[in-house]
């Protein structure tokens, strides 16, 4: 762990130091990358450095790190041409407000977020697009049917935020043949009531993200309340996993980097047709908590197996 | 404290330091126990809060209440302090609630974090249950709650009270008091009991010793105490032990000191000094005990009084040394013969008196003889001088006629005159009739009777010639003048009869004066019969009391010069005994007489101490030997030989001699072979009333 951080630590001063020597020489520069980070952390230093590391491999491409501090206090620290990846909701917030001109892709954003960010910024798609946080619901899905194959229906709980992509979900758990037991949530009152009735009657909880209904503050709640059911909650996050969910479907920061370099590539290959559309993460990872199969009496087999299955699911072998 | 006792003192010391220690200790430990189980309650009450708070948090947010009532009802059945406990929503809706309700006031309070309340009886806890906040996000830099509509809730969902009752604490402080000061009191006791122990260890041998102390002080002198301890203790004791035994010793030496004294005045008060007999106070007692028992009993017993003669002389002739010496050699004499029951005391100056007791009055007799010739045969010798001493002793029957011992001494004392009157060393019994007699010999009657005998002339001079025996070229004739007493019967009574009561009366220096004067007349008789010439010499006897006498000088002279008489024809008798009483006196008189041309006879010579020296002094012109050495001389040769030297030796001094109770011719041939040259006595010539001898010599 120590080494990691050592690791990412001398990563990011390297970063910066290239931040610094390059910035008088930007006129050089004719592709350059800039990750703009709201501030560094574990998660950023992991997603920057296996993105460097896709380019650099692969063409030589620089990457160049700022923070919004110092995008704040030097605005002309950014090279004109160069694309900028913005790590996080408020990065891409950031960079919303940048020249419009300007190629910005988000990483790490859930697609509301996103959504609302490029309606208020009103630039234009072909030059503002992202890699989502949240997971496609057919991999969500087919996640529920891997792991809990006698299931018929699905409850779900919408919050404001969520409730725009419920469709998708109903589509998703159609296709499945799932019945999908949708609750609406307005208000926090509404949370414990709408919660009990939804797992009265649906046998597995499917959580979308949305910060109304999924919080910190409602986690425990919610959590408890499905377990005295006894019935398992399909998380969205790795962290869900731990706090109590059965298992969760997620992209770590390296495959969303894989994923930001392809694009990265792509682009930089056709600059003239623009950045591709905002696109649901393609390289995944599946998180089971064994704690909570074991107490609900559930037997699931391995992570990777399941993470391999729902690869093929997705792509079938040509 | 100074009017404790040690042993209070050493139990004081051993509990004073201990119950303050005790007290000190117990204190600290009350409080600080006090304070640990305050605070301890303090934080269980916390801790119970605080962990049903979140125990509560899911029925409170998830509505579920009916999992809260059991939690609370756990919570009371665990906790037996816990009064009750209550649980609210946000709203302070109450959600679950167990025991007695939570005091409204407290109810009305909102807190933000864990909370108390000290109600004196109660203590209430409070704690916020709040909401559990669990990170759903992957990463932070993308949380979802930044652009969420919800705002920054308020966390807190519902309250949880506990409400504990200090009662129990109260109870158990009660109790832990109690049990230290019961562990105190028992511990002082204990240790009180120990320091009893050990001090006694102190204090016995101290208080043992103050006791003897005391017991010694109250006079117990044998007191002493076992040296039982050791060190300093034992020092002590020792050293009372040691002390003790010295000032025993001390009061035992004191005592006996005392007692002797007190024998010795016990004594003293019965005993006469001198002689160690009985004294005269002593006497009397025995005395009246012996009248009583006559009295009541009818027993007999018979008291001698005894009156030393010639003691007298030896006191005035040899000091008061001497006298005591004589009476103390005659007491212890006395007292060898009489029996043990008797009683021989000294009732005063030469007077002794003798108690036989249950003794017949023939008894008393003999031994009463007995005793006087033991004194008679006595010789006390003084230095160079021998005296005769005799007794005269007058003895009473005591009979229960007798009313008082004062009759009987009285009586004893007359039968004593008695004997003396009868001419001295003789025993005279008292009879009844003594009385009137000795009414007769009464001071008065005996100054008047020998005064009365002056003036009726019932004195007369007798004369006895004293004739020469060896070849005396002298034509002088002698004769001794004698006195006698012509009682009115005629009859002629010896001067012995009352020459002791004239001596005893002081009447002898009258009868001598009416002896001079009578001899000068009877000389003027004999020379106006014989034409005023006369060879004749009368010899006068001169009594003690008379040489001591200033005025019988111009009295003799007076005498001499009435009757004309020739001085030479007259010579003085006197004795040795009586002119040694004090011869400065005498030795003056003598030479006066002799410077008129009278002359000396020394009497009695060789009686009495008899000593030759004083023939050197005394200008004696003729010596007369005694008479109980020359009575015997034909047959006794050591009376001869004394006879022999004492002529021998007066002839050498140029002094004639003479020699009395010359009663035979062969006596006569004796003197005359050693060279006497005058004789007297029967054979030679008996007295004779002097006018008879005046008419034999008137010249025809």
């Amino acid at each position: 762990m120590a080494a990691m951080t050592l690791r990412h630590m001398v990563s990011i001063a390297s970063a910066l130091g290239l931040v610094i020597c390059l910035v008088p020489l930007t006129a050089l520069a004719q592709s350059r990358i800039t990750v703009l980070i709201t501030m560094p952390t574990p998660a950023t230093a992991e997603f920057t450095d296996r993105l460097r590391n896709e380019l650099d491999r692969a063409s030589g491409l620089k990457v160049n790190v700022v923070t919004e501090e110092m995008l704040s206090a030097d605005r002309d620290s950014l090279n004109d041409d160069s694309l900028v990846v913005a790590v996080g909701v408020q990065a891409l917030l950031q960079a919303s407000k940048l020249d419009p001109r300007r190629s910005v892709l988000g990483v790490l954003v859930p697609q509301p977020s996103f959504d609302k960010i490029l309606v208020d910024s009103r630039r234009n798609p072909r030059y503002f697009s992202a890699v989502f946080l949240d997971q496609p619901y057919p991999r969500q899905i087919a996640l529920i049917k891997s792991i809990l194959p006698k299931v018929s229906n699905l409850g779900v709980l919408f919050g404001p935020t969520s409730l725009q992509s419920s469709y998708l979900l109903q589509q998703a758990s159609q296709a499945s043949n799932l019945t999908l037991i949708q609750e609406n949530i307005y208000a926090t009152d509404e949370l414990v009531t709408k919660l009990r009735r939804s797992l009265e009657t649906s046998a597995v909880l499917l959580a979308v993200p949305d910060p109304l209904v999924y919080n910190r503050e409602t986690a425990q709640s919610i959590l408890l309340t499905s377990y005295r059911y006894q019935k398992p909650v399909i998380g969205f996050s790795q962290a869900y996993v731990r706090a109590g969910a059965l298992a969760a479907v997620y992209s770590t920061p390296q495959q969303i980097a894989r994923q930001t370099a392809e694009i990265i590539r792509q682009h930089l290959n056709k600059p003239q047709t623009g950045l591709p559309p905002p696109q649901s993460p393609k390289y995944f990872s599946v998180d089971v908590n064994r704690q909570v199969a074991r107490s609900l009496g559930i037997e699931i087999s391995d992570e990777n197996a399941l993470s391999d299955s729902l690869q093929r699911i997705e792509r079938p072998l040509p | 404290m100074n009017i404790l006792g040690i042993k209070s003192r050493v139990l004081f010391l051993a509990i004073i330091p201990a119950m303050m220690i005790a007290i000190l200790l117990t204190t600290y430990s009350i409080q600080n126990s006090i304070s640990v189980m305050n605070v301890a309650l303090h934080e269980r009450g916390r801790v119970i809060a605080s962990q049903l708070a979140p125990a509560s948090e899911y029925g409170v947010v998830a509505g579920n209440y009916a999992i809260l009532q059991p939690l609370v009802q756990q919570v009371m059945s665990h906790e037996s302090d816990i009064l009750s406990v209550l649980v609210t929503d946000y709203a302070g809706r109450t959600l679950a609630v167990s025991g007695k309700p939570v005091p409204e006031h407290i109810l009305q309070e909102k807190s933000t974090g864990l909370m108390e309340w000290d109600l004196g009886e109660t203590l209430v806890f409070t704690s916020p249950i709040m909401r559990s906040l669990i990170e759903l996000d992957d990463y932070s830099l993308a949380p979802s709650a930044a652009l969420a509509n919800s705002v920054n809730r308020d966390n807190r969902i519902g309250q949880v009270y506990v409400v504990l009752s200090t009662n129990r604490l109260m109870h158990l402080k009660s109790s832990l008091i109690l049990h230290n000061l019961l562990i105190v009191i028992i511990g002082l006791l204990v240790s009180g009991f120990m320091a009893w122990r050990i001090g006694r260890g102190i204090t016995f041998p101290i208080e043992t010793m103050a006791l003897a102390v005391k017991r010694l002080g109250e006079g117990q002198f044998g007191m002493r105490i076992p040296e039982t301890s050791a060190g300093e203790l034992q020092t002590l004791q020792r050293g009372f032990n040691t002390m003790a035994g010295q000032i025993k010793e001390a009061h035992d030496e004191m005592q006996q000191r005392i007692n002797e004294a007190t024998r010795q005045l016990r004594h003293q008060a019965h005993h006469d000094d001198l002689t160690g007999l009985c004294n005269r106070r002593e006497f009397e007692r025995r005395l009246e005990r012996v009248l009583k028992s006559a009295q009541e009993h009818g027993t007999h017993h018979v008291f001698c009084y005894m009156d030393l003669d010639q003691f007298k002389i030896v006191n005035d002739t040899c000091g008061h040394h001497a006298g005591d010496d004589l009476l103390r050699q005659i007491s212890l004499l006395l007292n060898n013969r009489v029996r043990d029951r008797d009683t021989l005391a000294r009732l005063g100056g030469d007077e002794f008196g003798l108690l036989l007791e249950n003794c017949a009055v023939s008894d008393a007799f003999i031994i009463a003889e007995e005793l006087r010739e033991m004194v008679q045969d006595f010789r006390y010798i003084h230095q160079d001088k021998m005296f005769t001493i005799g007794v005269s002793i007058g003895m009473v029957a005591i009979t229960p006629d007798f009313n008082n011992i004062g009759s009987i001494m009285s009586a004893a004392d007359t039968a004593c005159y008695a004997a003396k009157d009868n001419g001295r060393n003789r025993i005279h019994l008292f009879q009844a009739l003594d009385e009137d007699v000795a009414k007769r010999h009464g001071e008065m009657e005996w100054v008047g009777r020998i005064t009365q005998a002056m003036e009726d002339n019932q004195f007369c001079l007798f004369c006895q010639p004293i004739l020469p025996i060896a070849s005396v070229d002298d034509q002088q004739r002698y004769f001794e003048i004698l006195l006698r007493k012509r009682d009115a019967d005629g009859k002629l009574v010896p001067p012995m009869a009352f020459i002791p009561a004239a001596e005893r009366y002081d009447l002898m220096i009258s009868i001598d004066r009416w002896v001079i004067r009578n001899t000068m007349a009877n000389y003027r008789q004999l020379l106006d019969n014989n034409h005023n010439q006369s060879d004749c010499v009368f010899t006068i006897n001169l009594s003690g009391v008379s040489l001591n006498d200033h005025s019988l000088l111009g009295f003799i002279h007076e005498q001499l010069t009435i009757f004309a008489v020739p001085p030479q024809s007259i010579c003085f008798e006197i004795t040795e005994t009586s002119a040694i009483v004090n011869l400065g006196n005498t030795m003056e008189l003598m030479f006066a007489l002799k410077k008129l041309g009278c002359r000396f006879l020394l009497d009695d010579f060789g009686s009495g101490m008899s000593s030759f020296a004083y023939l050197k002094n005394l200008p004696v012109d003729f010596l007369k030997m005694d008479g109980a050495y020359v009575k015997d001389i034909a047959s006794n040769s050591i009376d001869l030989a004394m006879v022999q030297s004492i002529h021998s030796i007066a002839e050498a001094m140029h002094i004639k001699t003479i020699a009395e109770f010359v009663e035979s011719a062969e006596v006569v041939e004796l003197l005359q072979s050693i060279g006497v040259h005058y004789g007297q006595g029967f054979h030679l010539g008996r007295p004779v009333p002097i006018a008879q001898i005046i008419d034999n010599l008137r010249v025809e």
